[in-house]
């Protein structure tokens, strides 16, 4: 596990004192290969971010049926959106391979956010630079339902 | 015995004395010259040795360009750009000592991997038109863009390290090697050559038609395919790429975003006035395609501190007339409400305020983001395509420049008589080291309209998906929604799913 180099890819222009802070809140997680991180539909309050492995995204239609929607690779996040908007999960995650994984609750970014905003500021624009990235995909499934 | 002449004709063999160098091994063999691993005898320094062809340095004008090519490479003086450390000639051979590097080309990657993710090649780029730009700025263009002139080196810890070669034909604007190309002469690749290039000849060229070659580079790295083929006929090619129109590179591998396309499409325009004014406005729009980390080391170079792109001005210049903006003007903005004067003073000193009259264009799309705008009292019309979506004060505008400087995926135009703060993306970076707890929540804010707008994006999609025949003015609400996420779905035709933001 490598906490301050994942740390860093969340922003390279952290302080000493931010990445100590990180380093604190941050907790290290393992999931076995087929193990469920979290299921759609339950409550929300933490962040992923994968160090080694990959995680699978799955949804379900109205059918019922389990659709993958995505990966999570490593230095990637998930679970970004219930940490900033504490709602149900919007998808299911499960570890694709063995995963390695640091976690992050809400109650230690508003720990951060009181002590060390640099470090919460770093962490939500990572999560908003996600965000960001899913919605243009799904503005390009947008475009692609458009022409079909 | 053999004679240095003979080998001279035949090239040097392994163990061999050429000067102050011993040659180790012939790396490669090409038109113009050869290349060979060599050793400086007293500094024991491994160089790679850059030989003329013996019959080639009998013109004098291959020589010439031989020696520029070195001159030029030396004055740039650029890490990504090939180090020249000696020149001269060796019985009667001309030669030049480069670094040597181990690695190889961005074709040879192209051709072994495909198409490559527009991260990676952000990733591959940014260097080089950084290297490019420099030459720009010495006056010098490059000439000969391509993959092949592009050497990934591999370094040990750093990874690739992407180096410019072959100034070869590369001419020094207002220097003294002017007339080393003659103004009917066809130099470059072809696939590679820009409208200007392939139409008016040699005098017409400008720093806009490397940034063509760019866009070539972009296009073919991205798809797997040039913008323009015909393996049959060089002069059909010729016309295809002086006519231009090719097809969007997401159109041939549809993972591609559309803001890289505007950005590849922009660069390969056949007026060279539609191009991006510099490479430099190049690599600022493909900065954001680039990863975190490449993004943080060439934030300065590619930023939009130094060269406001014409929309922002035109935002700020232009239509808008700047204001006196009170405090408690502010307060319509959720996340700057109540926040201490302290903060929203220095916020009011370094974000300007315009009022914008009903018709001014705020924003235009597949332009560069590098401001947001909040949206203070007015009434703002966003619109892509045929969707249009009325914004009110409170909102904050193009509010993704903020993260990832992208280009601007709508146009926005001032309906009501509006007055706007704009804050800078690097104005805003710095801002968060004085105040972090304004910039905080400016951040916070925006996350979580992002996150609502994903939510209700995917809900609305995933309903007309299942809702039967198409609904393509609803698509186009939905579209513009999750381009510019001022806009609220709730707004549009359907049900209200969750609490407007």
């Amino acid at each position: 596990m490598r906490l301050d180099a994942d740390i860093l890819q969340l922003a390279v222009q952290l302080d000493r004192a931010d990445v100590e802070a990180l380093r604190v809140c941050f907790r290290g997680r393992q999931y076995r290969a087929g193990q469920t991180v979290f299921r759609e539909g339950e409550p929300g309050g933490f962040l992923l971010l994968v160090s080694e492995g990959e995680f699978t995204v799955t949804t379900r239609s109205a059918g019922n049926a389990s659709s993958v929607i995505g990966r999570v690779a490593a230095g990637e996040l998930c679970g970004e959106m219930a940490l900033i908007d504490p709602a149900p999960r919007s998808a299911t995650v499960t570890a694709r391979v063995d995963t390695i994984a640091w976690e992050l609750g809400h109650d230690a970014l508003e720990v951060l956010r009181r002590n060390a905003p640099g470090a919460a500021r770093a962490v939500v624009q990572a999560s908003l630079r996600t965000v960001a990235a899913r919605l243009r995909r799904l503005g390009e499934r947008v475009d692609r339902e458009a022409l079909t | 015995m053999t004679g240095i002449g003979d080998a001279a004709r035949r090239g040097f063999e392994p163990g061999m004395r050429f000067g102050r160098y011993e040659i180790v091994r012939r790396i490669g063999s090409g038109g113009m010259a050869s290349v060979y691993e060599a050793r400086h005898v007293d500094l024991a320094k491994r160089v790679a040795l850059k030989t003329l062809h013996r019959w080639l340095a009998l013109r004098a004008d291959v020589v010439q360009r031989f020696v520029q090519e070195a001159r030029t490479a030396s004055r740039l003086d650029h890490p990504h750009v090939l180090g020249i450390s000696d020149i001269g000639v060796e019985h009667e051979v001309p030669f030049m000592a480069m670094d040597l590097l181990e690695g190889e080309e961005l074709a040879h990657v192209l051709h072994r991997e495909g198409p490559l993710p527009a991260t990676r090649l952000a990733d591959l780029l940014l260097p080089v038109i950084s290297a490019v730009a420099a030459a720009h700025e010495q006056g010098i263009l490059h000439r000969d863009l391509k993959p092949e002139n592009i050497f990934l080196a591999r370094r040990r810890l750093r990874g690739e390290h992407p180096v410019l070669l072959d100034f070869g034909i590369s001419k020094v604007r207002d220097g003294d090697t002017s007339g080393l190309t003659a103004a009917d002469e066809l130099l470059g690749t072809p696939p590679y050559m820009s409208p200007e290039q392939v139409i008016d000849g040699m005098a017409e060229l400008d720093a806009r038609s490397d940034q063509y070659a760019l866009g070539v580079i972009l296009y073919e790295c991205s798809t797997g395919d040039l913008p323009y083929r015909n393996d049959d006929s060089i002069p059909d090619l010729l016309r295809m790429i002086a006519r231009g129109g090719t097809r969007p590179p997401s159109a041939r591998v549809s993972t591609l975003p559309r803001a890289f396309d505007a950005l590849v499409l922009r660069a390969l325009s056949v007026a060279r006035e539609a191009r991006f004014p510099s490479v430099i406005e190049l690599g600022r729009a493909l900065l954001p395609f680039a990863s975190p980390l490449v993004q943080a080391v060439w934030a300065e170079e590619f930023g939009a501190r130094d060269s406001p792109i014409p929309a922002l001005a035109k935002a700020r210049r232009g239509p808008g007339v700047a204001v006196t903006v009170r405090r408690s003007e502010l307060d319509v903005i959720p996340c700057l409400a109540e926040r201490d004067d302290a903060a929203l003073d220095q916020l009011l000193a370094v974000a300007p305020a315009s009022r914008v009259a009903a018709g001014e264009l705020l924003f235009e799309e597949s332009t560069t983001a590098t401001s947001c705008f909040f949206l203070l009292a007015g009434e703002v019309e966003m619109r892509r395509g045929d969707a249009r979506s009325t914004v009110r004060a409170g909102r904050i505008l193009g509010g993704a420049a903020l993260d990832s400087g992208a280009l601007r995926e709508a146009t926005a135009v001032v309906r009501v008589d509006a007055t706007v703060l704009e804050l800078d993306r690097d104005v805003f970076a710095s801002l968060s080291e004085s105040q972090p707890a304004l910039t905080g929540a400016i951040l916070d804010r925006l996350a979580l309209i992002a996150v609502r707008r994903l939510r209700e994006a995917s809900i609305r999609l995933e309903e007309l998906s299942r809702s039967g025949p198409r609904r393509p003015r609803e698509l186009a609400h939905l579209r513009l929604a999750t381009a510019e996420w001022s806009v609220s779905l709730d707004e549009s035709a359907g049900p209200s799913r969750r609490r407007p933001l």
